[in-house]
């Protein structure tokens, strides 16, 4: 064999090799922002109320991939802003095609303001399929506690008192258990890329 | 040779370019009505300062919201905060910029619901007396504005 057909087939095999790669590599793709749990982690199923003032608990979603966001509807900037970059990145993903899609739960972590009928009406802002629900106490901190999520209401006695709160969004898997964490700052892009490798939609 | 008019006509062109340049002003502002009864709503803007000197904010206006605070939204530790500012300094050439998931304005109180595409009155009020004043357009989310 001559040097240059020597070449010509060595390049033909690692284009070969190169397009068998990107074959099997395709649709993978890389997570850019998620942080996937080691092992999915168990979720508490405390009893909380949903947005129709039904009782509600995590199982209730079980059998979906669901987006988890901890807030409180009085919050005017970085609630809002979430929830509008999670409907914003389903949709993105529906647009292309994907399946399934993740759900969309807000859970209320200010619950002497944020009734059912507050939560029905701020859902719903930012979607019809996106579920709010709430609880009591005790309730929201079993949860809260099984997530890793913190949140903490200001006490200064006024009707606007703020609640800080964790605000990373929570991907909760189709059985029910902890995934991945997406980390605040949300980058919608960011959410598109790897919902779609981790739901595989 | 330039005729004395023409030339006091351009000097005074040009002094007025460079007054015009040096004074402070609120730009790009926007905001969003409440996403629940009686809740606040949100408005965002930039406060340029190209003078030579610090600028301090000593009050907030935007009528008809009875009751206007600036607040920053802080991250820590992965845990999101709030913290009211009081009178926030803006350095010589420098500048005070409002948007989401930072300093914002929190408008509450309002006598009445707004509609959509109604606008607030802002005005900002500076430790020398002097007042930024423009208006606010205010969209529901996810219609559309700098920030959705």
């Amino acid at each position: 064999m001559t040097p240059i057909r020597f070449a010509a087939a060595a390049l033909a095999v690692l284009s070969l090799l190169a397009l068998a790669y990107l074959w099997l590599a395709g649709g993978q793709g890389t997570l850019v922002r998620a942080t996937v749990l080691p092992e999915p982690r168990p979720v508490s199923r405390a009893a909380l109320v949903d947005m129709h003032g039904q009782p509600f608990d995590i199982g209730q979603v079980a059998g979906e991939w669901q987006l988890l966001f901890f807030g409180f509807a009085n919050c005017p900037d970085i609630c809002p802003i979430t929830l509008q970059q999670l409907a914003t990145a389903r949709r993105r993903l529906a647009e292309a095609g994907a399946a399934p899609l993740p759900g969309i739960l807000f859970i209320s972590v200010d619950p002497a303001r944020d009734t059912p009928a507050v939560l029905a009406d701020y859902a719903g802002r930012f979607g019809e399929d996106v579920i709010g629900a709430t609880g009591e106490p005790d309730a929201l901190r079993e949860l809260a506690g099984s997530l890793g999520v913190f949140f903490e209401a200001a006490d200064d006695g006024s009707d606007s008192y703020e609640v800080s709160h964790s605000a990373a969004v929570l991907l909760i898997n189709p059985d029910g258990e902890l995934h991945a964490v997406f980390s605040a700052p949300q980058d919608v892009d960011a959410l598109v890329n790897d919902l779609a490798i981790l739901t595989g939609a | 040779m330039m005729r004395p008019r023409l030339a006091l006509f351009l000097a005074s062109l040009a002094l007025s370019a460079a007054c015009a340049e040096r004074t402070p002003d609120v730009i790009d502002a926007y905001g969003y009505l409440p996403l629940v009864d009686d809740g606040p709503a949100v408005a965002y803007f930039m406060l340029r300062n190209p003078t030579a000197r610090r600028l301090e904010v000593s009050a907030i206006a935007c009528p008809p919201f009875a009751r206007v605070e600036l607040h920053e939204t802080r991250l820590e530790d992965g845990v999101s905060r709030m913290r009211r500012l009081g009178s926030p300094a803006i350095e010589p050439g420098g500048k005070l910029e409002l948007r989401p998931g930072g300093t914002h304005l929190m408008l509450m109180q309002a006598p009445s619901p707004i509609e959509a595409g109604a606008a607030c009155s802002l005005a900002v009020r500076l430790a020398d007396g002097s007042v930024l004043a423009t208006s606010v357009k205010l969209s529901e989310r996810g219609t559309g504005g700098p920030g959705s």
